[in-house]
């Protein structure tokens, strides 16, 4: 059961197995843990966001489908709706955008756990994301990583409502384009 | 209004991020429910913002998260069966559609004839006799001081359900409960539903017995109530 696959763990937990659960929960924690705590910025609001996030994908484990996204990005979506729900009614203080910019191109520690395919993914997203303007990653980082609206991201950074969504949407484009052409660059190989 | 093609472009990055709410995230929906073009531009980005999630930093939850969220589990008890999420997916859609129809003829009972315009009677009990069910009421929300702020609709079926549209440019973002009531008055029923930028739906499949309800309450975070609606009685 430890060393299922992905999908393997959540088709257990949509027929109620218990062990997939455990293995999934232990599997995942520290990400979805990770990734509510950075975006609502309090340790009670993210242990309840992820939480919430396991028993969602409890519930809904049936309609997973592996062809339209891994199970962590399933998970981290989930996690994420979440805590933007969450941050609107309850972040006690606005996260420092400074360190939220520079989680994206921060070493990170290395989990025993982690796929080899898992890691691959990561680097070439973070590779991307290095490859943008400053500006324009620090922009989608915020919005993406710390679930701040393009209203939002206009305030803390002091700029023009237009210019943070255009930060935003050329930097998606830009990290689009780039991972298709190294995704076409792999097929190719 | 819906949005058109241009605006669903500057809308994308923020849709595709999970950002958008309320009334413009419903109208760019829409507008992608008719245009494939928007829909495979939205749906790419879509993947770059799942992409970035990947990015996401690690932290270790407190002493005791998993425990607790094994015990959350099994309290829950047996997640839904597929065949209950594939009825669900089919069920809503169909069944706004119907109560869209409904709201003209609000407060039937299938089986009992009226005096009201036969053609919509006719649809409504075709609606529900497809969807197996036996009655849906519909009713608009109001707030303290009369004004009209949305619409709720009751389902009895199997499972019954609850579909509830609000829009209150004046109401505070955060998380809100949908509260069944009976006749008398006492709570049938809750569920939450989270309120962004003055809009706020609500779909719940509601394990209720719907024809004891006779009124529902928005409640805000504090649980104070905000809005509320008659539901018409069942003729």
């Amino acid at each position: 059961m430890w060393d299922a696959p992905d999908d393997a763990l959540v088709a257990g937990l949509g027929a109620g197995d218990a062990d997939a659960a455990v293995a999934l929960v232990r599997r995942f924690q520290r990400r979805i843990y990770g990734l509510a705590l950075t975006i609502v910025g309090d340790p009670v609001t993210a242990e309840d966001v992820a939480q919430e996030t396991f028993a969602r994908a409890w519930r809904h484990a049936a309609a997973y489908d592996a062809r339209r996204a891994s199970v962590a990005t399933w998970l981290l979506t989930i996690a994420r709706n979440l805590s933007i729900d969450a941050v609107r009614l309850r972040r006690p203080e606005p996260l420092n955008p400074e360190a939220l910019a520079a989680l994206s191109l921060a070493d990170r520690a290395q989990d025993p756990a982690d796929q080899a395919v898992r890691e691959s993914e990561r680097s070439r997203v973070q590779g991307a994301l290095a490859r943008l303007p400053a500006e324009q990653r620090r922009a989608l980082v915020l919005a993406a990583i710390g679930g701040r609206t393009a209203k939002e991201i206009c305030e803390t950074e002091g700029v023009p409502l237009g210019t943070a969504k255009t930060r935003i949407r050329a930097a998606m484009i830009k990290l689009r384009v780039d991972l298709e052409s190294q995704g076409q660059e792999e097929t190719d190989r | 209004m819906t949005p058109g093609c241009s605006e669903i472009e500057e809308l994308a990055p923020e849709l595709a991020l999970g950002l958008l709410a309320g009334g413009e995230r419903a109208g760019a929906l829409g507008h992608l429910a008719s245009c494939p073009a928007c829909r495979t531009t939205v749906e790419e980005l879509v993947r770059v913002a799942e992409a970035l999630l990947l990015l996401g930093p690690e932290a270790e939850p407190p002493v005791g998260f998993e425990a607790r969220v094994l015990d959350r589990l099994e309290r829950e008890g047996r997640p839904p069966q597929p065949a209950r999420p594939r009825w669900r997916r089919a069920l809503v859609p169909a069944a706004a559609a119907a109560a869209v129809a409904a709201a003209l003829v609000t407060g039937l009972v299938v089986g009992r004839s009226t005096e009201r315009d036969p053609r919509f009677e006719r649809q409504y009990i075709a609606a529900l006799r497809t969807l197996g069910g036996t009655s849906l009421r519909a009713a608009r929300l109001h707030d303290p001081g009369g004004r009209d702020v949305g619409e709720v609709f009751v389902y009895r079926g199997h499972p019954s359900w609850v579909f509830m549209d609000l829009s209150d440019p004046a109401a505070p973002s955060g998380g809100y409960r949908l509260e069944l009531q009976g006749r008398d008055g006492a709570p049938v029923a809750s569920d939450g539903f989270a309120m962004r930028n003055g809009s706020g739906y609500l779909g719940w499949p509601a394990r209720a017995e719907m024809d004891r309800v006779g009124s529902v309450v928005v409640r805000d975070a504090q649980g104070v109530g905000r809005y509320n609606a008659q539901l018409p009685g069942l003729s």
